[in-house]
């Protein structure tokens, strides 16, 4: 589990960053193109809203240009995929192959090695995270996009901690069942209702108040590679996931395993 | 209950659903004895164990090891506990040097050397992937897993599968030895030859419920004797035997006396010395036999 781990955490750093210098290539072809920001400002507020975590975004700027090609789906969306796939295996899988009987004859507690594995999603994902900021500073000045160090920090946090809280979600969910597909199913399920909950907010008035406990509103609803990460909405984010995890620790800690 | 029980299980129960899967079980394991736990598959052999390493809950009763309850306290139990699980898979990618690295780190051990020492008997090499080795060969990782830092309990669950009869013999060696340094072994098998050859005591269970405890003595006492009688003339009534105590599956033919005697075979000898006897042949039937004669008997539900 350990190699093939970290196998796969370079794949994703890899084609994080490649994803990005890809982006970033057709950054000067963009940036004269008025007429494709023209095209945007166009589309009905409902096609907007699915683009950009804010709603509000400027295309001519590269922090505009890489917050909705970027920021507004993919790049989550990347990241919950790696961090669900992580967490689910991280006990469930395990459960399921087998190996995790083994590593609990040892004299440790299942909350200990829950936090442990906790623990090393977290270091995964602060490596793709890395990655991803790595790409963007690289690339910005490769192509001349003027991103400052602290936006490009903000959004590289946003997307760690989005993929720790969808993480910790399939963790959680895995712990407390025993089940992979359970886990990943719940987790992809709650990391599409944060993504819709923000998007369709910004349409239609009856989401409105919901938009607050959308995850996904709370770490890139403030555009952070335009204006920064909101810090009480990382928090927040961060603390429901460690709270998430405390539940399916309390649960793994007192069901049969399988 | 005597002191010395390294292992207990008082009325152990577990239900799966609706299903009862271990029917108040009562046994023990003492220190310095190893005990074959004999069943069919599904007789809930695998479900005890996993109860005394505290992966199961049990619904009623209580599974003990070294006086620790093996649910609430089963990180205590653990750092005194070797397990093989039955079905064991491990992490293909790892070799046998890093799979037991791991879990000796998990145990507080940098290194225990007698894991090389026990892979050159069992004839493993530590430096191949998991997931390369033949299964006997990934069983042998699991016996050095479950031996790692000398634990003063073993369970171990069909431990021998997969495992070629030299090698058996050699990790039985291994286990006397650890046994005659006072651990306390208890070993599922659901092969009476392989329970015959490395236990002391032997448990019988079935449908989750204890059918026998006893010595391995005790057991072969129950052993059965085929008898092969010829007779010269003049021969025996047909029923003259039946009433022997002891004998069972009488058939007489042709002046063949076919029959089965159940313990000693005294009563049938003296009875014999009525007649002229031509040839006698008795063959003590294998603990095999016997074991299935006591599934037959009290096995059914």
């Amino acid at each position: 589990m350990l190699r093939s781990g970290r196998r796969s955490l370079a794949a994703w750093s890899i084609a994080f960053a490649g994803m990005i210098a890809l982006y970033a290539v057709i950054w000067p072809s963009v940036r004269g193109n008025t007429r494709w920001r023209e095209l945007f400002d166009t589309l009905p507020q409902t096609y907007r809203a699915l683009f950009t975590a804010g709603g509000q975004i400027d295309l001519s700027t590269p922090a505009g240009y890489l917050g909705i090609e970027l920021m507004g789906f993919l790049g989550p969306a990347l990241m919950a995929i790696y961090a669900i796939g992580v967490g689910s295996a991280a006990i469930a899988g395990e459960e399921g192959r087998g190996g995790l009987e083994v590593t609990l004859s040892a004299p440790v507690t299942r909350t200990r090695v829950l936090a442990e594995r906790f623990a090393a999603l977290v270091i995964d994902l602060a490596v793709v995270a890395a990655a991803a900021g790595a790409g963007l500073w690289v690339f910005s000045l490769a192509f001349d996009m003027k991103l400052g160090a602290g936006a490009i920090a903000a959004a590289a946090a946003a997307l760690g901690i989005f993929g720790i809280f969808t993480g910790a979600v399939a963790l959680a969910v895995g712990a407390a069942t025993g089940s992979t597909s359970l886990a990943r199913g719940v987790a992809s399920l709650v990391a599409v209702a944060s993504y819709l909950v923000n998007a369709l907010s910004q349409i239609t008035t009856a989401l409105r108040g919901a938009r607050p406990a959308s995850p996904f509103y709370l770490l890139f609803g403030n555009e952070p590679l335009a204006h920064g990460l909101s810090a009480l909405g990382a928090l927040s984010v961060l603390g429901v996931s460690i709270a998430l995890l405390a539940c399916g620790g309390i649960v793994f800690a007192r069901r049969d395993l399988k | 209950m005597s002191e010395q029980a390294a292992v207990r299980t008082q009325s152990l129960t577990k239900w799966y659903g609706r299903t009862l899967a271990l029917d108040r079980l009562d046994l023990e394991v003492r220190a310095g004895e190893v005990l074959g736990f004999l069943g069919p598959n599904g007789a809930g052999k695998t479900t005890t164990l996993r109860l005394l390493m505290g992966y199961l809950r049990p619904s009623g009763g209580h599974a003990v090891v070294h006086g620790l309850d093996a649910w609430r306290d089963s990180v205590a139990v653990h750092a005194s506990t070797g397990y093989l699980p039955g079905d064991l898979r491990l992490w293909p990618r790892l070799n046998g040097r890093q799979v037991i690295g791991q879990q000796g780190r998990l145990r507080g051990l940098d290194h225990d050397p007698r894991s090389a020492d026990l892979a050159k008997r069992l004839d493993l090499d530590l430096d191949r992937p998991v997931g390369a080795l033949s299964r006997g060969n990934r069983q042998k990782v699991g016996v050095l897993l479950a031996l790692l830092g000398d634990p003063r309990v073993l369970l171990l669950d069909e431990p021998t599968s997969g495992l070629d009869p030299l090698i058996q013999q050699e990790f039985h060696q291994v286990l006397r030895e650890r046994v005659d340094a006072g651990a306390a072994v208890m070993l599922s098998s659901h092969v009476l030859s392989e329970v015959e050859r490395v236990a002391d005591r032997v448990a019988i269970i079935r449908s989750g419920r204890l059918l026998m405890l006893e010595s391995l003595a005790e057991l072969r006492q129950k052993a059965r004797h085929t008898v092969e009688v010829r007779f010269a003339v003049p021969l025996p009534p047909d029923d003259a035997f039946a009433r022997v105590p002891g004998i069972t599956d009488v058939r007489m033919d042709a002046g063949v006396l076919r029959c089965t005697m159940q313990g000693v075979v005294d009563p049938l000898i003296k009875e014999l010395a009525r007649y002229h006897v031509a040839d006698l042949n008795s063959r003590e039937s294998d603990l095999e036999e016997t074991f299935l004669a006591l599934y037959g008997q009290r096995g059914q539900p």
